[in-house]
């Protein structure tokens, strides 16, 4: 395919805050890829991106894009947030004009979402400006005017628990779009006998991957994908799951419905989890349910509850909304990017732990902690010097360098969420 | 609450500053207490004392209401100062800056511009002080042409946008009855050396009522501070846009101010013999209304430049004293008491050109590519000449 691929954001980008804080819905992890991964692996080219401006230097995407319309080939306008892709097949042959609508609409109001469109450079310029300024619903209605709809309704993700409800169905579509020869099935690899496996058919390995028996894979309810990781003895892992390159499993129950980012260390028990990259949960405790961000530790013992006693279903404060009643029964936490979590903390079912905070020292955290706040007993701003110093400690202990205009989004969504640490 | 909070907050960096202040007030009044008691005691006082003091007032209420009064000056007073004070420009507390009774520096002009391509990208660098830039690009050019050109040159605030998704031909008659096309190139072609247009038409089957105009298109244009005509060829660049009613419409309802940019040199074929008051008249014609300023090249041009574009069959447009002989009428601007108006537009004559070496080339026969001197728009002049205009009045 030929055309330009290009992710915009529109406001449901706040409905996902703080997770897409630093990062853009494109680049949350959900099933094995991210949406910009996935695209990659399905049409072959790496896609544009219009992220919001901060955004724009540590995404090295420019901060005023003109180039992406300099070329003339149709181009295919995709929603950051969009998660079943296989819609987008409606649009590689279709017409140019062809706008794809939904009547899922996460911000409440106007006459439906923009999930793609396959647009000229001279139509998609009269957009321009409002997907720079995450209007959807204004770049909807003059797409609208000139192009034809397609009614659609595919998944997509309107708030952070969509992150986990779609997570097990993602990574089953997204074996699909697994390069097969990075990805071998498990009886080729050489150590394979020596695993215990179950419906090994459904069991994809890196050649890489360091898998030590004793070793449970059990496939039978969904696929496992394991990429040059390592998986240490006693570890059991129940698919749907994928382990990305790097990763450590440390002898951990790793359950149904979970993906492991990049480089993640993880212990004890995580079932039906995303961590998106460079995490630890190393040591024993319990996630569930739940989301992870880049960067973040969680201490020993530190566990998350995704069920309530009463068996009720779990509230989640949304951006925007308040307090949302997920219609969940089983949810647990969402950390933003850079959390830690020291030892010992119990987190309730819907707790919400805004970007780069630092809580210890507290046996029950808040149910929404803002982004930046340090403490436990008491809670206070954390400078954003020592975070952001930290931040660099933590990274380099991964090879990992923070560059300036990384440090520099820190700096100002800290600026931006100043108002919610004001009641401390 | 969020808002008095936020105005307060300001004053975060006066915090400490501040509260030693008040420790020093309140040190001052007791030891002002203190005196007033001894030579209330020690001298005697007229009777008005008696009032002045509010003794008729038991003392414990006398206490409130001075704490009260207190209070509520120097709540007033807190309230006042943090109207006067900024936040830091500096993150780094090592090279804060504290500005006392700032002034908000006033909105910065949101500029449209309806020109061609080259004429856009003179005017980008405008881009840099500018609230928005946005370009309407001709209704029969590729927008792909023009991110592409700019993209080169890192513009920001600067988006070109179409003002029809689909492209649409314009052809022009010509004063010997004859049409051609933009594609056409007649201004490279000797045999319309001498000829200009009389007439600009959309092409074929287009009917202007049919014609849906992007939204941004009209939005921007209602929104503009100023609007820029030009530079670019009037006929291929700035009169095409003009020919839809709906962005006629928008460009007479809006009440920014409407600059117009004169070609430097006639353009064989569309405009020979033009003068300014000719290049006015067109707009005036076809997009129903007088810019309020037309910017005029008012730079001595070599001999050996006018020689190559005679050569061409160009020669400058300058404003011929006979013509506004013909057309001055009184000025409306304030100040341009003193200048020449043609045709309703305000005659701004300055240095905007700049002579470049230019390497044409031929992709029929590139063997027979050659240098040339030409005189080209100034993007620096240029846009200082706009700015100015920006600081008059209306």
């Amino acid at each position: 395919m030929d055309d330009t691929i290009l992710l915009f954001e529109d406001e449901g980008y706040r409905s996902l805050l703080p997770l897409t804080y630093t990062r853009t819905a494109a680049d949350i992890r959900c099933g094995i890829f991210t949406l910009r991964e996935r695209l990659h692996a399905r049409f072959g080219q790496q896609p544009a991106a219009i992220p919001r401006e901060y955004l724009a230097d540590a995404l090295g995407a420019g901060r005023w894009p003109l180039r992406l319309l300099s070329r003339n080939v149709p181009i295919m306008l995709v929603n950051s947030r969009l998660l079943d892709i296989a819609c987008l097949e409606l649009l590689t042959n279709a017409p140019i004009g062809t706008v794809i609508v939904s009547d899922d609409n996460n911000t409440g109001d106007g006459q439906g979402t923009l999930v793609a469109a396959r647009l000229s450079p001279a139509l998609a310029s009269a957009i321009f400006v409002d997907i720079i300024n995450q209007q959807g619903q204004r770049a909807l209605a003059e797409l609208q005017r000139f192009g034809h709809t397609i009614a659609h309704r595919p998944r997509m993700l309107n708030f952070m628990w969509d992150i986990v409800e779609a997570n097990a169905e993602c990574i089953t579509n997204d074996v699909s779009l697994l390069n097969p020869t990075t990805f071998i099935p498990a009886h080729h690899h050489p150590d394979a006998a020596m695993w215990h496996m179950q419906a090994p058919e459904r069991i994809f390995v890196h050649p890489n991957a360091h898998i030590e028996s004793p070793v449970a894979l059990d496939a039978r309810e969904g696929p496992i994908v394991i990429g040059a990781a390592r998986i240490e003895p006693f570890s059991l892992i129940q698919g749907p799951v994928a382990i990305h390159d790097g990763s450590l499993i440390s002898g951990a129950r790793v359950r149904a419905g979970t993906t492991i980012g990049p480089v993640c260390r993880i212990g004890g028990e995580i079932e039906a989890t995303v961590v998106q990259a460079f995490s630890n949960k190393h040591h024993d405790g319990f996630f569930g349910h739940s989301y992870l961000g880049e960067w973040v530790n969680i201490g020993a013992m530190t566990t998350t509850s995704d069920l309530k006693n009463t068996y009720g279903s779990i509230r989640v404060t949304v951006e925007g909304y308040g307090q949302v009643d997920s219609g969940r029964l089983k949810l647990g936490c969402f950390l933003a990017d850079h959390v830690k979590l020291g030892i010992g903390v119990h987190l309730n079912g819907g707790s919400v732990v805004g970007t780069g905070a630092n809580i210890f020292g507290v046996h029950f955290a808040p149910k929404t902690i803002p982004p930046f706040t340090w403490g436990g007993e008491r809670f206070r701003e954390y400078q954003i010097d020592r975070m952001i110093a930290v931040a660099r400690k933590v990274m380099a202990r991964r090879k990992e360098t923070m560059n300036e205009a990384q440090a520099d989004v820190l700096r100002h969504v800290f600026q931006m969420t100043r108002s919610e640490r004001d009641s401390m | 609450m969020l808002g008095i909070r936020r105005r307060l907050a300001t004053l975060e960096h006066l915090v400490k500053p501040l509260a030693l202040a008040f420790l020093g007030c309140a040190i001052l009044a007791l030891g002002l207490g203190y005196l007033l008691t001894y030579l209330y005691r020690t001298l005697t006082l007229p009777p008005i004392f008696y009032y002045l003091t509010l003794q008729f007032v038991p003392q414990m209420w006398r206490g409130v209401l001075f704490l009260l009064v207190g209070v509520g000056t120097l709540s007033a007073g807190v309230w006042s100062l943090s109207n006067k004070v900024v936040i830091p420009i500096n993150n780094d507390d090592r090279n804060d800056e504290v500005l006392l009774d700032y002034r908000r520096v006033d909105r910065m002009p949101r500029v449209v511009v309806l020109s061609g391509g080259p004429g856009m990208l003179v005017l980008a660098s405008l881009g840099r002080t500018v609230e928005s830039m946005t370009c309407v690009t001709p209704i029969q050019d590729p927008v792909e042409y023009y991110y592409r050109a700019s993209s080169l040159f890192n513009f920001e605030k600067v988006v070109f946008v179409v003002p029809t998704p689909q492209p649409i031909q314009v052809s022009f008659v010509l004063d010997n009855g004859q049409r051609v096309r933009p594609n056409d190139r007649v201004s490279q072609n000797d045999a319309f050396a001498q000829r200009y247009v009389v007439d600009v038409q959309l092409d074929g089957e287009t009917t202007v009522d049919t014609i849906l105009v992007t939204r941004m298109t009209i939005e921007s244009i209602a929104a503009a501070d100023v609007i820029v005509l030009g530079p670019g060829s009037l006929f291929e660049s700035i009169i095409p846009n003009l020919l839809i009613p709906e962005i006629r419409q928008a460009l007479m309802q809006s009440r920014a101010k409407k600059i117009y940019i004169c070609s430097i040199m006639t353009e064989p074929g569309l405009t020979s013999g033009f003068t300014v008051a000719d290049h006015v008249r067109q707009i005036v014609r076809y997009g129903g209304f007088a810019p309020d300023y037309v910017l005029v090249n008012a730079q001595r041009i070599d001999t050996d430049v006018q020689r190559i574009y005679a050569a061409a069959n160009q020669t400058p447009v300058y404003l011929a004293p006979e013509e506004y002989e013909e057309t001055v009428v009184q000025a409306i601007d304030r100040d341009a008491g003193s200048e020449v108006v043609v045709e309703g537009a305000v005659v701004v004559e300055a240095d905007l050109a700049t002579a470049v070496v230019q390497l044409t080339a031929s992709l029929d026969d590139p063997g027979k590519s050659r240098t040339v001197r030409v005189l080209r728009h100034d993007p620096d002049k240029v846009a200082a000449a706009i700015r100015n205009i920006l600081r008059r009045g209306t």
